[in-house]
């Protein structure tokens, strides 16, 4: 792992260090002990780890990125300004945050938010300004749990913290927009959630770099804890372009009665490993979590999620809607796992494929551990191809067989986007699912190439 | 048994000089002396020794499965991996049955002389005469239907076509564990076009040769020809020995049709480790109707590759796991060639603590276009105590698909006791008219005979379970 | 014990999921008496019938419920069919891989009626044939695939067989068309008579033309608000439930 000549621009303890030497004493520590466990553990190998079988990533060079864009190249706006429209098509009264590899590049409308008691911050400055709020989330993770998940928790920057006092409903979302360019960035996207109880806020992480061939990597983590009674909606879109390396973990820790909604749309990368986490602690809490996929090219893209039962009562659906075509490969795995003392649960989940190209692939393995008895829980895949029912009884209302399978495709995908918990959001994925469905893919955004961020 | 005595010596006399033959039996645990001792006791051709070695070098080297089921409880040196059919099974005394298990055969109606065999009092069945005449039915079509032992010997070319063709030694820890000091089991060969109207029971050979530890089965259906096969039995079986690592290949030829039934009901310390595999061609159609009631642990995936175009797989699987069992078991389909099908049904229930897993594979290949799947797999959970998985994997590398699979895992539905107890019917009968009601489908493919024992000893498990 | 077996009720209070649905109900069906139990959705109906058979999800809070002066509330449901009590159910629940003949011998060894295989067959068929249903049936999976119109018959082809001696049936008339509510409601008829209580519970007045009420209730928001005879329920046919809960509510 040593590179030749150790930088503050490469993945390295020097990059580390440099981060904490702007952390309060208890985050610096995190940091290097997660360096080290990072730096022990092997890379993931597809023969030897269960979970990484059907995801291969032997061609990823870890040496070969860098975590600070190189100073000689100036710094990028075409794609800043894209992420912000982006979200002034979504959701244009959220609170906005555009991180990048430098830091933070900007801070909209917060005022709204802040007049309320919610905290929304870089979560750097949370660290120093809130710190048992950020050890709260903070806590979701064990250090050196993962190889990527150690990465993250070594080098992340800035990143993005938001705390939701009690009985505050947050009136406008918070949109923390990520983005790269250049070639050979790596990014670790830091976003954290504190709900108090009985709080509800909309959270949006939105990913991209510019459309292209460009390597990128990015080790992303979301954590999220809900107090008794919470609502939490989390979407994520990611639109890395066609040269991306993506590890991310979305987890979430749920208290009593709270209620958590997840949203995540996948467009971009050259190869993903993302896991989803629902934590269903508290007795009575909920987690509704939906996905949306699409696989062009030769995108691999693997999207792994657990469902943990632990309290009574407590219920989770999840609905993962994949389409690929060209050589696509897409693999679904996941697990319900429902303690021996989490009587009355519920727990379902459904993956869908829709195979559009003779190369494309889906592995589905939706998997079911049940040690309580009063429960109900089931799960389902198909993959299948279109139906030629459907493509012939649209082509005899006149409809020619292209545009028939487009809707069909569209038909496909529309329960989960009916499942978006924010309009806004629902309406930009349909647009972009549209314009991949039209062959337009949407792996990266086309943003006239500017700059390194 | 006089016929099968006079075989006996009549391989002795051209065989064997060194060892006392009233009483044959290897010592503990496994090595190539072991193995060659096993293969020049059976009088074996070269070929056969040499593959028996070699089977052995690799169960050696493999490891252990790091998934599935806890095999920490085998102790591979503690075993004693051939004993002759003259020995006593288990050397068992009746009066060390315990009574629950005598209590069942009463309940099941057990006939007195099959008990004593059963509970591993004594080590042979009298079916002898049955056997004969069925036998004699069956060389007039050109049928082959006796134990691998006899196979190898007397039908060497057939035999060695086949053998290890489709389970080579090398596939997995346990098969080569079987390849090495396989003993016993069947062999069937069914020539073209022919019809096996009855079903070929393993039942009618049975001796403790045959319910042995390392059986090794191998069927051959040549075109269009079709039979049935039975093996085990609904009763509970006692056994001494307890690692039980049997082999099944199935060769289905053009549009040959391959039905193998299983029920095992194991005592509780056996590891029963089986690999159970067929090859289907053109047109050809395997079904596995595989029954987990018994042992310790077991661990069995019957697999069916679709070779060739419209073949055909079915797997109807059901298991019970009571206090202190594991079933995990499963079923695999691997389609390689197109417009071929396959459907799964997994139906099982844990009570008492008992653990069922469903561990499933599909797999279609790039070249396998038009193929249809579906997998429907349900458990019940009887109490608190119990546990259900299920691990299903699936690989889908051609578009033109249609593949489906669901499972569910539930305890029985409050709605439904309610209505039958509405209708007077005591709660812990409803729940057995349900549990019987929920293995229905793979009950209504048994022999008659079969089905009716099953729903008995259904109705003896669930004694005493009250929701 | 009286010589008329009566189901009584009284302030009957009961609740499901933590919501109360009965707010105490009076009721009072002697044996021999068709009553009728109507009232708007949401009244509480259904949960009436559940509960005095014995749901699970169904919890008393307050009152009694007796049949021939047995509490009835203490007894599990097979206890109550054995004393007598049958319910037609609204959804008919599915057992599958249960075939109708077993269910149907299983219900009647554990009510003590137990017969030859051959009498009973007998039976089966004769009351199928008044009820006109295919022989099939018998060997179907219990209410598996069943159309409304023959769940019913199967719901009433039990009570045929069953003879109870309160029959309580809950919207025996929704789902189904003329000719199948004539039939189901003369069978029900049939096994009318002076050992045999009844309770319909109905939305409608269809049924009620086939078999007149002796008396009508009409429950409101979890009680009995009131009582007539037979042109009561007319009434409601004519007029909706909207004047009736007025006069009552007004009267309160």
């Amino acid at each position: 792992m040593a590179a030749t000549v150790e930088s503050v621009a490469g993945i390295t303890a020097t990059a580390v260090e440099a981060r904490a030497a702007g952390d309060p004493a208890w985050l610096a520590e995190r940091r290097r002990a997660a360096w080290e466990a990072f730096a022990s553990l092997p890379m993931p190998d597809h023969m030897r780890d269960e979970d990484w079988r059907r995801t291969d990533i032997a061609k990823l060079d870890l040496d070969a990125f860098s975590v600070e864009p190189p100073t000689t190249v100036v710094q990028g706006e075409a794609l800043l300004e894209a992420m912000r429209s982006l979200r002034a098509e979504a959701a244009p009264d959220s609170a906005f945050l555009a991180v990048t590899r430098r830091g933070l590049r900007a801070c909209d409308d917060m005022d709204m938010l802040t007049a309320q008691g919610v905290i929304v911050s870089t979560l750097e400055e949370a660290a120093h300004n809130h710190p048992e709020l950020v050890q709260r989330a903070l806590a979701a993770v064990r250090v050196g749990e993962s190889k990527f998940l150690a990465l993250w928790d070594a080098l992340w920057r800035t990143g993005v913290f938001v705390y939701v006092p009690r009985s505050v409903d947050a009136r406008v979302p918070v949109w923390a927009a990520y983005s790269v360019a250049g070639d050979n960035g790596a990014i670790f996207p830091a976003t954290l959630a504190v709900l108090d109880d009985n709080a509800s806020l909309t959270l949006v992480d939105a990913y991209a770099s510019p459309a292209g061939p460009a390597p990128l990597l990015c080790s992303a983590a979301a954590l999220m804890v809900l107090g008794d009674g919470a609502r939490l909606d989390y979407h994520h879109v990611q639109q890395w372009g066609a040269g991306a390396w993506h590890f991310a973990t979305h987890r979430a820790v749920l208290g009593r009665n709270a209620r958590l909604r997840v949203f995540g749309a996948t467009l971009g990368s050259r190869l993903q490993k993302v896991y989803w986490d629902a934590l269903l602690d508290g007795n009575g809490s909920e987690a509704l979590l939906t996905g949306v996929c699409f696989g062009d090219e030769t995108q691999h893209l693997d999207l792994q999620s657990l469902q943990r039962h632990r309290g009574e009562s407590t219920h989770s659906d999840l609905v993962h809607k994949v389409a690929v075509r060209d050589k696509a490969v897409s693999v679904y795995s996941g697990l319900i796992d429902v303690e021996k003392q989490a009587q009355h649960a519920d727990g379902y989940v459904q993956n869908r494929n829709l195979m559009l190209g003779e190369g494309a692939k889906a592995s589905g393995i939706p998997r079911l551990e049940i040690k309580a008895n009063d429960v109900r829980c089931s799960h389902g895949v198909t993959a299948g191809h279109i139906d030629d029912e459907q493509r012939f009884y649209l082509e005899s209302r006149g409809v020619p067989r292209e545009e028939a399978d487009r809707l069909i495709v569209r038909g496909f995908m529309q329960d989960a986007l009916d499942r978006t918990p924010h309009a806004g959001v629902r309406d930009l994925v349909a647009r972009l699912l549209d314009a991949e469905i039209h062959g337009r893919s949407q792996a990266g955004l086309e943003a006239a190439e500017d700059g390194a961020l | 048994m006089a016929v099968e005595a006079h075989e006996l010596t009549k391989d002795y006399k051209y065989g064997f000089h060194d060892v006392d033959v009233s009483v044959f039996r290897t010592e503990k645990g496994l090595s190539p002396e072991v193995v060659a001792a096993i293969s020049a006791h059976k009088n074996e051709p070269e070929w056969m020794l040499k593959f028996r070695l070699k089977a052995l070098q690799h169960f050696e080297k493999r490891a252990m499965p790091a998934w599935g089921a806890d095999l920490s409880g085998i102790d591979f040196n503690n075993i004693y991996y051939y004993v002759k059919p003259m020995e006593e099974q288990g050397g068992r005394e009746w009066d060390d049955v315990p009574q629950s298990i005598k209590d069942t055969f009463d309940k099941l109606g057990i006939p007195e002389a099959e008990r004593k065999f059963l509970a591993g009092v004594s080590a042979q069945y009298d079916s002898e005469v049955v056997y004969h005449n069925i036998r004699a039915d069956l060389e007039k079509l050109g049928v082959i239907f006796g134990d691998c032992d006899s196979g190898l010997r007397e039908h060497p070319e057939i035999f060695r076509k086949y053998f290890g063709t489709v389970i080579p030694p090398n596939d997995n820890k346990f098969a080569a564990l079987n390849s090495a000091v396989w003993s016993g089991g069947s062999f069937v060969y069914v020539p073209k076009g022919v019809r096996v109207d009855i079903p070929l029971q393993a039942y009618f050979r049975i001796n403790s040769d045959n319910m042995g530890q390392f059986e090794r089965t191998l069927i051959i259906a040549e075109e269009g020809s079709y039979v049935h096969y039975i093996e085990g039995c609904t009763a509970p079986t006692y056994s001494s020995d307890s690692l039980h690592s049997a082999v099944v290949e199935i060769i289905a030829h053009k549009d040959a049709h391959v039905r193998y039934t299983t029920i095992q009901n194991w005592s509780n310390n056996v590891y029963n480790l089986v690999t159970k595999r067929a090859i289907a061609y053109e047109g050809a159609t395997v079904e596995w109707i595989d029954g987990n009631l018994g042992s310790k642990v077991t661990m069995k995936y019957p697999a069916i590759y679709l070779m060739g175009e419209r073949a055909h797989g079915e797997v109807l699987s059901a298991a019970f796991a009571g206090e202190g069992q594991h079933q995990d078991a499963g079923a695999k389909c691997v389609h390689v060639a197109p417009h071929t099908t396959s459907n799964i049904v997994s139906r099982s229930i844990s009570k008492d603590g008992g653990r069922t897993s469903y561990r499933g594979h599909i797999k279609v290949y790039p070249k396998a276009h038009d193929v249809k799947v579906s997998v429907r797999c349900d458990a019940l959970l009887l109490d608190e105590a119990s546990q259900s998985d299920t691990y299903p994997y699936s690989d889908i590398e051609n578009s033109e698909v249609t593949f489906g699979h669901e499972a569910t895992v539930s305890k029985i539905g409050e709605d439904q006791i309610f209505y039958l107890t509405s209708r007077g019917i005591p709660e812990a009968e409803a729940t057995a008219l349900i549990v019987n009601g929920f293995f229905e489908p793979f009950v209504k493919e048994l022999p008659m005979e079969y089905a009716v024992e099953l729903n008995r000893l259904l109705a003896v498990q669930m004694e005493g379970s009250v929701g | 014990m009286s010589d008329t077996p009566t189901l009584v009720v009284e302030g009957l209070h009961a609740e499901v999921d933590g919501k109360e649905i009965l707010k105490g109900v009076d009721l009072r069906v002697p044996s021999g008496e068709i009553h009728a139990l109507m009232g708007p959705n949401g009244s509480g109906k259904s949960t009436l019938a559940y509960t005095l058979m014995g749901h699970p999800k169904y919890t008393v809070t307050r009152g009694a419920a007796s049949f021939d002066d047995h509490d009835l509330l203490s007894l599990t449901p097979d206890e109550r069919a054995r004393l007598g009590v049958f319910l037609s159910f609204q959804y008919p629940t599915a057992i599958p891989g249960v075939t109708m003949v077993n269910f149907l011998r299983a219900s009647l060894r554990s009510l003590g009626r137990e017969m030859p295989a051959r009498e009973f067959m007998q039976s089966l068929k004769r009351e199928m044939d008044a009820l006109r249903m295919d022989e099939q049936f018998r060997s179907r999976y219990v209410n598996e695939g069943f159309s409304g119109g023959e769940k019913k018959r199967a719901e009433i082809l039990q009570m045929a067989l069953l003879r109870p001696r309160l029959a309580i049936l809950d919207e025996t008339d929704s789902g189904l068309d003329v000719d199948a509510l004539r039939t189901v409601a003369e069978g029900v008829k049939r096994l009318a008579g002076p050992d045999m209580g009844i309770l319909i519970i109905t939305h409608y007045y269809r049924i009620l033309e086939f078999l007149t009420p002796d008396v009508v209730h009409v429950l409101h928001d979890g009680r009995v608000v009131k009582s007539g005879g037979a042109d009561l329920a007319r009434e409601i046919e004519h007029t909706g439930y909207d004047p009736i809960l007025g006069v009552a509510a007004g009267a309160a």
